[in-house]
């Protein structure tokens, strides 16, 4: 199915949560997803729907009161929840690293961007110092940072910002990982440096084989880089598969109105699409699914039944959403529902009123 | 009717001031804004786009004279605007921006804060004060019964709203938004901007708007300004704009913005560079030309200035090869 190569990443159900004095967080909960060698996965989702947690889990970042509770995390068919920090440590850099978005907050001020990539290297290989150097200019070569030798000389404040990115991404890529790991990398960058980033990764994607997982809030960005995509809403990567064939036939209700809000400077129209409501407390879900009460086709069961991962289109496009029930389940999915239940449940809510009308559902706005 | 007549509007900051210049006799300046022009008519919405530093904000701040031009005339309802006290100024033209944690009074309820609005420029008599505010909230999608809160007890979203019905309660004729949803989620962002779009023909409002999302943009505005290092590049009708762009700035930037569509297979025009810093740049010739993909010899010695593309005045363009 995939044009891929063998799968690299394979996340299955996993759950982390945030122990707090009033209850758990539920930061992410029950999410499957599978990276492929080779392939650029984007994960979209609106602010505090788990994006950045779920990186942070794949990298072992999470720190008190964060705990994974649950599920597996599979690399090269190592499970990565059960490795040890130092056993983590080794697989960072070399097989997997992570860039951000702040390139500037994540590079030392008070050395060069040549002395950090070197660090880089010498902490990961066995290369002699000579070698090191060369393999930095070599880097920031690839990067199409002009004049590398001169470059590795400056400081990070003497870079702007698209070029400190790059100067992130050289370090990055130091030891050839075959995993990237990228938290909106280009969101601060203004869209003509940002078009000079995407070109770049693709590019570098094309050259070395690594597969990345985008954390991205822009769809722009999804739809012109990305291979697959996951779209997460509420700790729950809700729908994931190919972006072609999402964006042309999204299957779950979040995923159809989240593509719909999305102004394009192609769009002709005066009117904005908007999901009323807002996203439910992470520490009080609701029983049920967790879309609910924003969802237009919510049905009965849906506040009963949370719903495990359906295949509705082979086994590499999943939705979880009870619309698809008796479609096959995913195998990864720990919730299926206990009780079959049909399709052709009446919705129990009218239609979601158009925006501009009432005054009372936009209200519910924003977490008070 | 034209509301806000802008010409010839220039704004440098001194770089080297005071001890320093003396000691170096250097006298560099940070030109943000350079001899811009552009009108807005009654009840139009007007969206300044640019990439950051181009000089947005600092265009429509001294064009309202919150910082003092170097140079240019503003005429504001056929009035030099310099003749308008500034108490007369705010009541008329409204600010909201994008982060209001900063415009919020904390330690006030949300109520208070759009009362002494009210008050202070006399709209409503004292004993109408209430039922304007609650007035105004529902207008915003608030709650009247939430008025006693203090900012700290909304969201992002809903502080927007608050400061937008905190603009609108001294009846302007002009509303001026930079950026004010550029920190919210999508979904949050398409609620507050059609709410906008209905207050301002509701109270029929001018709406000045800045922004670098060009999406939003697109979907906002009557007319656009496309801004490049202090200049206005390309002038005119949004839609006609969006769908011809001439200047190779705006294709360049339109074509760059990613589209939430993976069906089209579009060729991105990647610059070169990034955006100079605004200080003493040439006088003469085109900003854009150091990055420009067609620019020649003549751009850098060339005058310039915003012209009718073929004829057409709605849509202009500072370009010598247009």
């Amino acid at each position: 199915m995939n044009a891929h190569g063998d799968p690299l990443l394979d996340i299955d159900g996993i759950s982390t949560h945030f122990q707090t004095a009033s209850g758990a967080v539920k930061a992410l909960d029950d999410n499957s997803l599978t990276v492929h060698e080779g392939e650029i996965v984007g994960i979209v989702g609106e602010s505090g729907s788990g994006k950045s947690t779920l990186l942070r889990t794949i990298m072992g970042l999470i720190e008190e009161p964060g705990e994974v509770v649950n599920g597996s995390i599979e690399y090269r068919g190592r499970d990565l929840t059960t490795l040890s920090d130092e056993e983590l440590r080794q697989l960072r850099g070399n097989d997997i690293s992570l860039i951000f978005q702040e390139p500037t907050s994540h590079l030392n001020p008070a050395y060069t961007v040549g002395d950090q990539i070197t660090d880089v290297l010498k902490a990961h290989t066995e290369m002699e110092e000579v070698e090191r150097w060369e393999r930095t200019y070599e880097l920031l070569d690839l990067l199409d940072i002009p004049s590398p030798e001169d470059r590795a000389e400056s400081y990070p404040h003497e870079f702007s910002g698209g070029m400190a990115q790059r100067v992130c991404i050289a370090m990055a890529l130091a030891c050839q990982p075959d995993l990237l790991l990228a938290d909106e990398p280009t969101s601060a960058l203004d869209v003509t440096i940002q078009a000079q980033i995407l070109d770049l990764l693709q590019e570098l994607q094309d050259e070395l084989g690594v597969a990345i997982v985008w954390v991205t809030h822009d769809m722009g960005v999804v739809a012109e880089t990305c291979d697959t995509m996951g779209v997460m809403y509420a700790g729950n990567i809700v729908e994931y598969g190919d972006v072609d064939d999402i964006f042309a036939e999204p299957k779950h209700p979040y995923t159809e109105a989240l593509l719909d809000t999305v102004p394009s400077h192609t769009d002709e129209g005066d009117r904005f699409d908007t999901i009323e409501g807002s996203p439910p407390d992470l520490q009080n879900l609701p029983q049920g699914c967790v879309f609910q009460e924003r969802c237009p086709k919510a049905m009965e069961s849906c506040s009963t039944h949370r719903p495990p991962y359906y295949e509705v289109g082979g086994d590499d496009w999943l939705a979880k959403c009870l619309l698809h029930d008796g479609q096959p389940t995913h195998p990864s999915s720990t919730s299926a529902p206990e009780t079959d239940l049909s399709i052709d449940e009446a919705p129990n809510r009218d239609e979601t009123t158009s925006d501009g009308g009432t005054v009372v559902d936009e209200a519910l706005e924003g977490k008070r | 009717m034209t509301l806000l007549e802008v010409n010839g509007l220039t704004k440098h900051f001194p770089l080297d001031t005071g001890f320093l210049m003396n000691l170096t006799g250097r006298d560099r300046k940070v030109q943000a804004v350079n001899g811009i022009d552009f009108a807005v008519e009654e009840g139009e919405a007007f969206t300044l786009v640019g990439e950051s530093g181009c000089g947005k904000s600092t265009a429509i701040m001294s064009a309202l004279h919150h910082q003092t031009p170097t140079a240019g005339e503003v005429t504001f309802k056929g009035h030099d605007i310099a003749s308008y006290s500034k108490k007369k100024l705010r009541s008329e033209a409204q600010l909201i921006y994008q982060d209001q944690q900063d415009t919020l009074n904390p330690k006030m309820s949300v109520g208070e804060a759009i009362a002494e609005a009210i008050r202070f420029h006399d709209v409503v008599p004292e004993e109408r004060v209430d039922e304007r505010v609650d007035d105004l909230l529902n207008r915003v999608g608030i709650a009247p019964g939430d008025k006693r809160q203090k900012p700290s007890a909304f969201s992002g979203g809903q502080k927007q709203r608050i400061a937008i019905a905190r603009a609108l309660a001294v009846d302007p004729s002009l509303l001026v938004a930079d950026e004010p949803v550029s920190g919210l989620d999508v979904s949050v962002q398409a609620q507050i901007l059609n709410r906008l779009m209905d207050l301002q023909e509701e109270f029929g409002l001018a709406l000045v708007y800045v922004t670098h999302n060009l999406g939003i943009a697109r979907k906002i505005s009557d007319k656009i300004g496309v801004m490049y290092l202090g200049n206005i590049v390309e002038y005119g009708d949004v839609d006609e704009i969006f769908q011809n762009p001439q200047h190779p700035y705006t294709q360049a930037l339109l074509s760059a913005n990613p589209v939430p569509d993976p069906s089209i297979d579009r060729d991105r025009i990647v610059l070169e560079g990034s955006i100079p810093d605004p200080i003493d740049i040439d006088e003469v010739g085109c900003h854009f030309a150091p990055r420009c993909p067609e620019a020649s010899e003549e751009c850098t010695t060339s005058e310039m200035g915003l012209e009718p593309f073929e004829g057409d005045s709605s849509h202009q363009v500072d370009c010598i090869y247009r």
